[in-house]
């Protein structure tokens, strides 16, 4: 356990300066925006009301009142996160292939490092699933904080006060991502993130079995992802295939909570072997 | 330890923030204004038994949850348990329960209650709901409900050459057999059908087109709102359309209302009220002289028909009220025309109307500014009266900047 701890903060280490950029681009971005947004907001109330003469009430009729969700559909918040979310996806490969690179490879040290090989491993999905929640956790005070700076600089009456899930729900329709990474339920929570750690897992083993076997291990790879896919989503694809429904929303959800098991656990276990018995430097 | 910060402040502050958030969110209902149920008027207790679903919306229709109302309290979409949750929110009662007695006949099945039939003993479903030529095919399984005896087969569709595809209106069981109530696409045409079969002897006999028209017109059932029960003679509105290519205009050219038994295939067109026929042609008419110098708020007629246990209403809303006029189906006759009157201001906010057989529902939302009235009446057809009105009344607003409002899709009775 505590092997598997220092190896967790090792891993976070390595790549925590470009995490607190990320973060730094995120948080200026988006309080940029913000300020941005409602002072353009401000600027064109000033224009129609205190020059053109329109009623306050027909201002407010007529562009709406300002939220949350004004700076929830500009790109100052939807590009960094876009952004962030790409660096981490891209890290998710770099996280092992860094340890092959050089002259002197850091996987040797890592793999004779005098506890379990499958640590490294899960320390390493940890790493990134730590840095993903990290980095979503942050978009929540964000929102706060930016709530906060929309009340001090708009007036009550032009302004909607949007709770934070309430903004979110009220983006459904409007197919924002911020709807995806952090779920109006704690359940839809655990299915969002259950679902993007499984990824997670699949892709890494995927990556043991290229550095296992090279170029064939790249075939091994992919087609170890496409038959895990396929086993989690098998019930979704019977159904498409036969056009009809044979499972109850609860039972396809407990089914899916199973296979879910079934397609982690085999992930974790083909990687324990591929780390003690397949893996070349 | 000070080593391991990173090992320790990430996960605080990823725990600390969600739990922060999802518990708030939980305990606060955090946004989630209250709605209550007010009876104004109410002598038979018939606010105890209606069911409100609707949305709430905020913002500009930018934040919305769904939610159903009745006298027990309001009760939202995202507070359900999570199993709860992924069933369908508005589905009727009758499906629901259906669903929950007879899960093994009702598994891998559409939910659509157009195809589901059902009498004292026996279930009966037809589906697909939609076929298309490559498979002309009936799946019908019918449960008998007492020795739990389960038939099913598959019938090809008879006669179905020059068909391009088909959707099923409307399942019927009277007794041993089995209605299918059928729109058929051909290249230029649109039929409707009725399809019998004998589940004794699992044949299927097409009874031939009982309407025909172009491509563009409309067969409407007019029982599908009254659930599984039987019903032996189905009712449909035929909208003939015609469509001019070169303005790319759609002209109802002529519209039909009649009634087919389904035992013994006797065709009876209706008489349709002239009143009733003038209001929707005046609407438009008034629509298109006034809309562009007035500012005033105008009513416009609208049409809606409800299917009785005895009678079709022909119901009109008018600038005055309700003006409707009951059809007698076994006698054949139109009956002397009713009217009932309202404010004008409750019908300025008419923003619903649901028919639900001798009753009709209707929802205002009106008053001084647009959102402070929000009101539902019950209309007893038989008698000509209003038998119940409620208010919807926003008890507590999460959001004082706010303007809670709401919009009904549907009322039901608790069954």
């Amino acid at each position: 356990m505590n092997n598997f701890l220092k190896l967790v903060n090792f891993e976070l280490g390595r790549f925590i300066k470009v995490y607190f950029i990320l973060a730094g681009i995120t948080v200026a971005s988006q309080l940029i925006g913000m300020a941005l947004i409602a002072n353009d907001y401000l600027e064109m109330f000033n224009e129609e009301v205190y020059t053109n003469g329109t009623s306050i009430e027909l201002f407010v009729e007529y562009y709406g009142e300002i939220s949350l969700l004004n700076l929830q559909y500009s790109q100052w918040f939807n590009l960094p996160i876009t952004f962030a979310v790409a660096v981490l996806i891209i890290y998710s490969f770099f996280i092992w292939y860094r340890d092959w690179l050089g002259k002197n490879t850091f996987i040797y040290r890592l793999l004779m490092l005098p506890t379990a090989r499958i640590n490294i491993y899960l320390a390493k999905a940890s790493a990134i699933f730590l840095m993903v929640l990290g980095l979503v956790a942050l978009q929540v005070v964000l929102l706060n904080v930016e709530s906060s700076m929309l009340k001090w600089m708009v007036p009550a009456n032009l302004r909607a006060d949007l709770g934070i899930m309430e903004s979110i729900g009220g983006l459904h329709s409007g197919g924002s991502m911020l709807a995806v990474i952090i779920p109006t339920s704690f359940i839809q929570f655990l299915i969002h993130y259950g679902v993007g750690f499984m990824v997670v897992f699949i892709l890494f083993t995927a990556i043991l079995f290229e550095r296992s076997y090279r170029f064939k291990g790249i075939a091994y790879g992919v087609g170890y992802a496409i038959v895990a896919f396929v086993v989690f989503f098998a019930p979704f694809v019977v159904e498409i295939i036969f056009g009809r429904n044979y499972l109850f929303p609860t039972e396809l959800f407990i089914l899916e909570g199973i296979l879910w098991i079934v397609v982690t656990g085999s992930s974790i276990w083909v990687s324990n072997y591929l780390l003690n018995k397949k893996v070349t430097v | 330890m000070k080593r391991y910060w990173k090992n320790v402040i990430l996960p605080l502050f990823i725990v600390i923030t969600f739990g922060v958030l999802y518990v708030h969110h939980a305990i606060a209902k955090e946004g989630l204004p209250q709605f209550e149920l007010v009876n104004v008027s109410d002598d038979e207790g018939i606010g105890e038994d209606i069911i409100i679903y609707g949305n709430y919306v905020a913002d500009e229709s930018s934040v919305w949850e769904s939610f159903r109302l009745s006298s027990d309290g309001i009760s939202y979409s995202s507070e359900r348990n999570f199993l709860e949750q992924f069933n369908e929110f508005f589905e009727s009662q009758e499906m629901e329960k259906l669903r929950e007695e007879e899960r093994g006949f009702m598994r891998g099945k559409e939910v659509d209650p157009h195809l589901y039939s059902k009498d004292a003993e026996q279930i009966a479903y037809v589906g697909p709901s939609a076929l298309f030529n490559d498979s002309f095919e009936f799946e019908v399984d019918v449960l008998d409900r007492e020795i739990r005896e389960k038939k099913s087969f598959k019938l090809d569709i008879p006669d179905s050459d020059g068909t391009d595809h088909i959707y099923v209106d409307h399942v019927q069981l009277l007794d041993d057999m089995l209605y299918v109530t059928t729109t058929n696409y051909l290249m230029e045409d649109k039929e409707l059908h009725i399809y019998q079969i004998s589940l004794q002897d699992e044949t299927i006999e097409d009874r031939g087109a009982i309407a025909g028209g172009t491509i563009h017109g409309h067969f409407i059932v007019l029982n599908n709102g009254m659930g599984l029960k039987r019903q032996e003679n189905i009712i449909v509105r035929a909208e003939y359309i015609e469509w001019n290519e070169g303005m790319h205009t759609s002209e109802v050219v002529d519209e039909e209302y009649f009634t087919y038994d389904l035992e013994t295939g006797k065709k009876q067109v209706f008489e349709v009220p002239e009143e009733f026929a003038m209001a929707e042609e005046s609407t438009e008419q008034e629509y298109m002289e006034e809309e562009q110098d007035t500012t005033e708020e105008v009513i416009y007629p609208t049409n809606h028909e409800s299917v009785g246990s005895e009678e079709l209403y022909f119901i009109t809303f008018t600038s005055d009220g309700i003006n409707y006029y009951p059809y007698h189906l076994q006698e054949n006759k139109l009956l002397e025309e009713k009217e009932i009157s309202f404010d004008e201001n409750i019908l300025s906010g008419l923003s619903g109307v649901y028919t639900k057989g001798d009753h009709l529902y209707f929802y205002s939302n009106a008053g001084e500014d647009g959102n402070q009235m929000k009101k539902l009446f019950k209309v007893d057809l038989v008698n000509g009266e209003i038998v119940y009105e409620g208010e919807i009344k926003l008890t507590d607003a999460p959001k004082e900047t706010h303007v809670y409002n709401v919009e009904v899709f549907n009322v039901e009775e608790k069954r």
